[in-house]
């Protein structure tokens, strides 16, 4: 197995699990809501939305360690400023909050 | 939010994103529509609760193609740029758009997509490959299972690919959608990219592309779990289910079908825009 070959399967196995997992904590959040924990199942299906947008954040910062670690500086560049933006995205977010 | 709402929203989400599946299609398209027509939703939380299932779609349906090595992450990276830096305008922009604005876009993103569903996509003319490459840390192969081998392919402009990715990542933000419509004739017709290495790396980019807009509007409050949640399980589910039966399925009776709904979501769109909607009888 190549190097890059590896990396597509970490990225998968952290994609793949990452999805299911979350998508089993919104479940248990709305569950809980059907129940009637209201409060505690809105919290707990928030975590898993949360989970869900946090995935693809991950996955950048996986291939950002990868690409670093091989020495690949550009690619590794490029990592840094897709988080980089994200994380502005979610400033901005922040900021315009009613 | 009642319990038979969030059932509904479950299952709506279920069968847009197996039908969608079948077709190669991503459900954020009709979710938003849906959404907003039959479940009179206003069109921010519409938006927003889409935007998480789509990235929950991209992540689930990402790592068969990466297991099958026709994900080219080197060139989802670079483009991840462009497509986040779309994504960070739109954020900048959601909410200044007059929502009557929204509703004609949308319509003309559902009529763009229906045309793309009629045209059958094919596969670039690849440059010879003994010239030299512009861009060769991004040139790759994949393998084909037909041919029984790895073909190299060769990456073109970047540039006018940008240019289309930061579009999309725009869009992607105002609709809640995945924004593939603009994706696909990106790698296409720009990069000239084989399909399945477009297909794969476009679904690879939209989860990032989307989790850009996704974060903000989490942080800004605008994302119900009561309503993204359902909405996000019906889809995953619905994506699973659409691509186990997208080998089995002769799909041109179905792809007819889908064109005829995404023309009427259009025209639903359109009235929307001038305050009509004939599913609750008005705005």
């Amino acid at each position: 197995m190549d190097l890059t070959t590896k990396l597509e399967v970490r990225l998968a196995r952290l994609l793949d699990r990452g999805t299911w997992i979350a998508c089993m904590v919104i479940a248990a959040g709305l569950s809980a809501r059907l129940l009637g924990y209201g409060a505690l199942g809105d919290r707990v299906a928030t975590i898993g939305v949360g989970l869900i947008i946090a995935l693809p954040v991950l996955r950048v910062g996986t291939m950002l360690e990868y690409f670093h670690r091989r020495g690949e500086k550009r690619f590794g560049g490029l990592c840094a400023l897709v988080l980089i933006i994200i994380v502005t995205s979610v400033i901005l977010g922040i900021v315009t909050r009613n | 939010m009642t319990t038979s709402f969030m059932l509904w929203l479950f299952v709506v989400s279920l069968g847009a994103s197996a039908l969608g599946g079948i077709l190669g299609m991503a459900s954020g398209i009709f979710i938003v529509p849906i959404l907003i027509s039959f479940g009179a939703v206003d069109i921010h939380t519409a938006v927003a609760a889409s935007i998480v299932s789509v990235i929950a779609c991209s992540c689930g349906g990402a790592a068969a193609y990466l297991r099958e090595r026709l994900t080219n992450v080197r060139i989802a990276i670079a483009l991840e740029v462009a497509t986040t830096l779309g994504a960070l305008s739109g954020v900048l922009l959601f909410g200044f758009v007059p929502t009557s604005w929204l509703f004609i876009l949308f319509a003309a993103i559902l009529l763009l997509s229906a045309q793309q569903m009629l045209k059958r996509r094919t596969d670039g003319i690849q440059s010879e490959l003994s010239t030299p490459s512009r861009w060769p840390e991004l040139d790759a192969s994949y393998p084909d299972r037909d041919l029984g081998r790895d073909v190299p392919y060769r990456v073109h402009r970047m540039p006018l690919g940008m240019t289309l990715m930061y579009g999309a990542g725009l869009i992607s933000a105002l609709l809640g959608i995945g924004s593939g419509v603009l994706k696909i004739p990106a790698m296409d017709t720009a990069l000239r990219l084989p399909i399945k290495v477009s297909s794969a790396t476009s679904n690879f980019m939209i989860g990032v592309t989307a989790a850009a807009s996704g974060g903000a509007y989490l942080a800004r409050g605008l994302i119900t779990p009561t309503i993204a949640g359902p909405v996000a399980l019906g889809s995953v589910i619905g994506a699973a289910l659409g691509a186990k039966v997208l080998m089995r399925v002769s799909s041109t009776k179905l792809r007819l079908l889908f064109v005829v709904v995404l023309l009427l979501l259009a025209f639903q769109m359109l009235l929307q825009a001038f305050g009509v909607n004939l599913m609750h009888g008005g705005a």
